[in-house]
């Protein structure tokens, strides 16, 4: 008879509790780190995370879920592709194609919650969207204002021109 | 131009800030690559970006262009060109204090006939090739001499030390015999002790000193002004040998001070390695002397850099810790003691330790001039 895994509550910004198999929650290193300082007391079912908001928490989870599943890949570096479907596994390429303000978010997550794997797969995303792009190109992709004045920014462009010859 | 970037560093998420399009567009109104931590930032920058594109996100804003110019995102980028020679020194280090590792970079890139080593003692006439014509009437090629060689006998050649009251048993007044004669045999060497580094920020200072070997295991550690003087010394063409020695500290320190600003962490109460070892090393300098590029040491301590466990380490003139000059990092001095020093010196019956210091000794005396 399988023994059914106890879980954990994982507590959002806005305060809505996701029931997490001890497994996945674990993946986080700082939910880790935070039950094992709370080890002694059993009463311990929740974990607050005050910095990511319901709708973050629960793409991290389902990240998590699938990861314990079917391990992602480990990513060549530097990025040999733009496109991430030649990087990682059907499932992680659709995890991060998702809306810029998502991917920013789940770095964020995933930063705090200490979740290398997704903080890697997110950063590699964000990443293929620079490589081989222009300054232009990389301004407009990321709402990014040029800030140089002019003689900066042909100071900046003197010092590597060598990207345009080679 | 550029030094009053303000940096900013978001570490917190924002409050999501109405519907934003999927990813090939700008989040307007929402997070955006800028708000990323420099942590966060660096590390992507770091890990997943081809030299190109890091140069290119640099172009962008004042923000990304101050992050892609971190040395530690060039160094792997710019190790393959390091220790070739091909540069000259001056050129490297005007790239790396004004113009940033991008266009050391490019620089680098550029075709060897553009870019070759001189000798600062000797303006490369080493290399120059004078053309005569024999009685036959036929032109020959004769090499010069470099007149840096006559330095050697001409010029003191000082090498600067702590004395025993400064570093106990590791100080080169005793027990360094050995070593002493051998460049005292091809060099005008004279040894000048002192209890504490000068600052090194005059030029006559600079010029009276040729090459440092410094350990601090068995004395109190360098004090900040020290280090200053140790790293304006060697970023100006000085040429030092370090030791990263952590098995113990008599002062607690474990040579951090002498080797943190190369990158390197000490790994205080790492063990011993009882058993001598030889190490090579491909980029140790080469030189008048022969160069099997290794050498031997004793009672060995590990310590990292660059996530990575070594005994000894090699910093060539042009590395971007180091600028104009060089460092050799070793765990500690069996490689240069005499037989009977501690549990047994390397230097009289190892040629390869001889010759790798009287090649330092050389690189120290033409370009240190």
């Amino acid at each position: 008879m399988d023994v059914e895994e106890s879980t954990i509550n994982l507590v959002s910004a806005e305060g809505d509790s996701s029931p997490v198999p001890l497994s996945v929650a674990k993946m986080s290193e700082l939910v880790r780190s935070m039950m094992d300082e709370e080890a002694e007391d059993d009463d311990v079912k929740e974990i607050p995370l005050p910095n990511v908001k319901s709708q973050v928490l629960h793409k991290v989870i389902e990240f998590c879920e699938h990861h314990l599943k079917e391990p992602m890949t480990e990513i060549e570096k530097p990025l040999k592709s733009n496109s991430m479907s030649d990087v990682v596994q059907k499932f992680y390429a659709d995890f991060v194609d998702i809306e810029q303000v998502l991917l920013f978010e789940l770095i964020l997550a995933a930063n705090y919650m200490d979740i290398k794997p997704l903080l890697d797969l997110t950063c590699a995303t964000v990443a293929s969207m620079i490589k081989g792009k222009t300054p232009e190109d990389i301004r407009t992709t990321f709402n990014i204002t040029n800030d140089f004045s002019p003689e900066e920014e042909a100071q900046v462009r003197e010092e590597n021109k060598w990207c345009e010859e080679a | 131009m550029f030094r009053n970037l303000k940096k900013r560093s978001v570490e917190m998420p924002r409050r999501g800030q109405g519907k934003a399009p999927k990813n090939e567009h700008p989040s307007r109104g929402g997070l955006s690559l800028v708000d990323l931590s420099d942590e966060v930032l660096l590390s992507l920058l770091e890990q997943y970006l081809d030299v190109a594109s890091l140069a290119l996100v640099g172009r962008t804003c004042r923000r990304l262009y101050s992050l892609s110019r971190k040395e530690s995102l060039w160094e792997p980028h710019l190790e393959p060109f390091l220790g070739s020679r091909e540069l000259p020194p001056a050129r490297v280090q005007q790239a790396i204090e004004n113009d940033g590792p991008a266009k050391l970079y490019g620089l680098l890139l550029q075709p060897k006939d553009d870019a070759v080593w001189k000798c600062k003692a000797c303006g490369d006439s080493l290399k120059s090739t004078t053309t005569s014509t024999t009685s036959n009437n036929n032109e020959q090629q004769q090499q010069q001499r470099c007149p840096c060689v006559c330095r050697r006998v001409h010029m003191p050649f000082i090498v600067m030390g702590f004395t025993p009251r400064r570093c106990g048993s590791s100080s080169l007044a005793h027990n360094f015999d050995s070593m002493r004669s051998e460049l005292e045999t091809h060099f005008a060497f004279q040894l000048e002790l002192v209890d504490t580094l000068p600052t090194f920020t005059e030029e006559q200072q600079q010029k009276q000193v040729d090459m440092l070997i410094l350990c601090t295991t068995e004395g109190p550690g360098l004090s900040d002004e020290e280090q200053q003087g140790l790293i304006h010394f060697v970023r100006n063409g000085g040429t030092a040998v370090v030791t990263a020695f952590s098995e113990h500290s008599q002062h607690g320190h474990f040579n951090q001070k002498l080797v943190d600003w190369l990158g390197i962490d000490v790994i205080p109460h790492s063990p011993f390695i009882r058993r001598a070892r030889k190490s090579r090393l491909a980029s140790l300098p080469n030189g008048p002397f022969p160069s099997t590029g290794q050498f031997v040491n004793l009672g060995e301590t590990t310590f990292h850099s660059g996530g990575t466990h070594h005994t000894s380490m090699f910093f060539p003139r042009g590395h971007p810790r180091t600028g104009l000059g060089e460092v050799f990092v070793v765990s500690n001095y069996h490689w240069i003691a005499d037989r009977h020093h501690w549990h047994g010196g390397r230097f009289q019956r190892n040629k390869d330790n001889r010759h790798l210091l009287l090649n330092l000794a050389a690189s120290a005396a033409v370009y240190q001039a």
